[in-house]
């Protein structure tokens, strides 16, 4: 399908890109230049992108419309309540370690003294 | 004397060394400042204060007050811009659970509508989304900050429904036989004889309730894609790596559903008596 005008590059192979270019799936920056261009050139490919373009708009808002339940709220409230549970167990399986180290620093005339205790916690799953 | 001091409490006490330090120490002096700077960053003071107003619920005198104040400004700015900067080595279960209830939690809406898609059946999308978020809670620790949590949250639902609720109803790809079967042939022999303008009007009065039912009369693999695509917006990448199929796959199972969708809204449009003309009701 054509619309006889001689373009650059033939309808033939931008058609197929039309629904990538709605999409916005085309990533190459000289691959949309080309499809651009053409839209400029060919009325009829333009014509058909707009009309895609339009009636998935329609399809999207159809289903947005119709697919727009909200969770109740019993199940918000479970998910939580699972998300405690499980990590209340998680903890149970968790044991925790701790590291103590200390670093003691004397500047050169031995006037000052500072000693620094780090104290390291781990977590790591009880094998 | 040995004592425990939080990150914060080092940063002051470098301070005062630093200022008793002489010339002659300078070497030892940048020793210190370096290791300093190893073992607590900003970050790192901005976590100790978190938790410390977090455990103790109020502030330790009122000296406190704008450095907890920074600190949480700090963290609003991290959360928005640098979400990667956690560091699950060091992140502590307490903290993945608050990480996971502030994060995760919220797509339960977004997954139970997707879940309904799926089940075609409240109670089986409520049961779906939370063994969804069981598995997300148990993994947590191997999703990558930064990197996109609704997409994996959404693998975890496709996965989890195609293993665990699709198998006792495993039927032909094709839901339902006869009704597919035509729309199929449809799709493929001809598009619409009739203008496209002229059909988007007929659809635009169709009912939700007969959108559902086509959506949900669609073979199972095109109503996935279809629903990740034209509901959450999701890119073929993303929805290449939720099914787990090539984008290629991802790119037919979408335009082919698609189709079949505007056909099947078509014809329920015709059930109803809508005409093409002015989409009056017989």
């Amino acid at each position: 399908m054509s619309c006889g005008n001689h373009h650059d590059v033939p309808c033939i192979e931008i058609r197929p890109l039309i629904v990538l270019f709605i999409d916005q799936e085309i990533f190459d920056a000289h691959q949309l230049d080309i499809v651009e261009v053409h839209f400029g050139e060919c009325p009829p490919c333009k014509n058909q992108m707009e009309q895609e373009s339009q009636s998935l708009l329609l399809m999207r808002n159809l289903l947005s419309r119709c697919c727009n339940e909200p969770a109740p709220a019993a199940l918000h409230e479970r998910l939580i309540e699972q998300t405690q549970q499980l990590h209340r167990e998680m903890a149970l399986r968790m044991e925790t370690t701790y590291t103590e180290s200390t670093y003691t620093e004397i500047t050169v005339d031995g006037q000052t003294q500072i000693e620094i205790t780090r104290k390291i916690r781990r977590e790591f799953p009880r094998e | 004397m040995p004592q425990i001091l939080h990150p914060n409490g080092l940063a002051q006490a470098g301070t005062k060394v630093g200022i008793a330090l002489t010339e002659s120490s300078r070497k030892q002096k940048s020793n210190f400042d370096n290791k300093f700077e190893i073992t607590s960053s900003p970050i790192g003071v901005a976590f100790a204060q978190m938790r410390e107003t977090k455990s103790n619920g109020s502030n330790q005198g009122g000296g406190n007050q704008s450095a907890n104040d920074s600190a949480e400004i700090d963290l609003t700015a991290m959360d928005a811009n640098l979400p990667a900067v956690i560091d699950r080595q060091k992140e502590s279960q307490v903290e993945r659970t608050l990480r996971f209830e502030k994060d995760a939690l919220i797509f339960a809406s977004a997954l139970y509508g997707a879940a309904l898609r799926y089940t075609k059946n409240p109670q089986d999308a409520q049961d779906l989304v939370q063994d969804t978020y069981a598995k997300a809670f148990t993994s947590f620790h191997q999703f990558e900050p930064g990197t996109n949590l609704k997409a994996w949250l959404y693998r975890i639902l496709t996965t989890t429904f195609i293993n665990n609720y699709r198998k006792d109803q495993r039927r032909p790809l094709l839901s339902g036989g006869e009704l597919e079967d035509w729309q199929i042939a449809d799709a493929a022999s001809h598009t619409s004889d009739l203008g496209k303008s002229a059909e988007d009007e007929v659809l635009e009065n169709i009912a939700d309730r007969d959108v559902k039912d086509a959506l949900a009369a669609m073979p199972e693999d095109f109503r996935m894609a279809v629903y990740l695509s034209d509901v959450e917006g999701f890119s073929y990448k993303e929805i290449a790596e939720i099914m787990g199929v090539p984008t290629g796959t991802v790119m037919s199972r979408l335009h082919r559903g698609r189709k079949l969708l505007r056909e099947s809204l078509s014809a329920y449009a015709k059930e109803r008596g809508f005409t093409i003309k002015g989409g009056d009701q017989k």
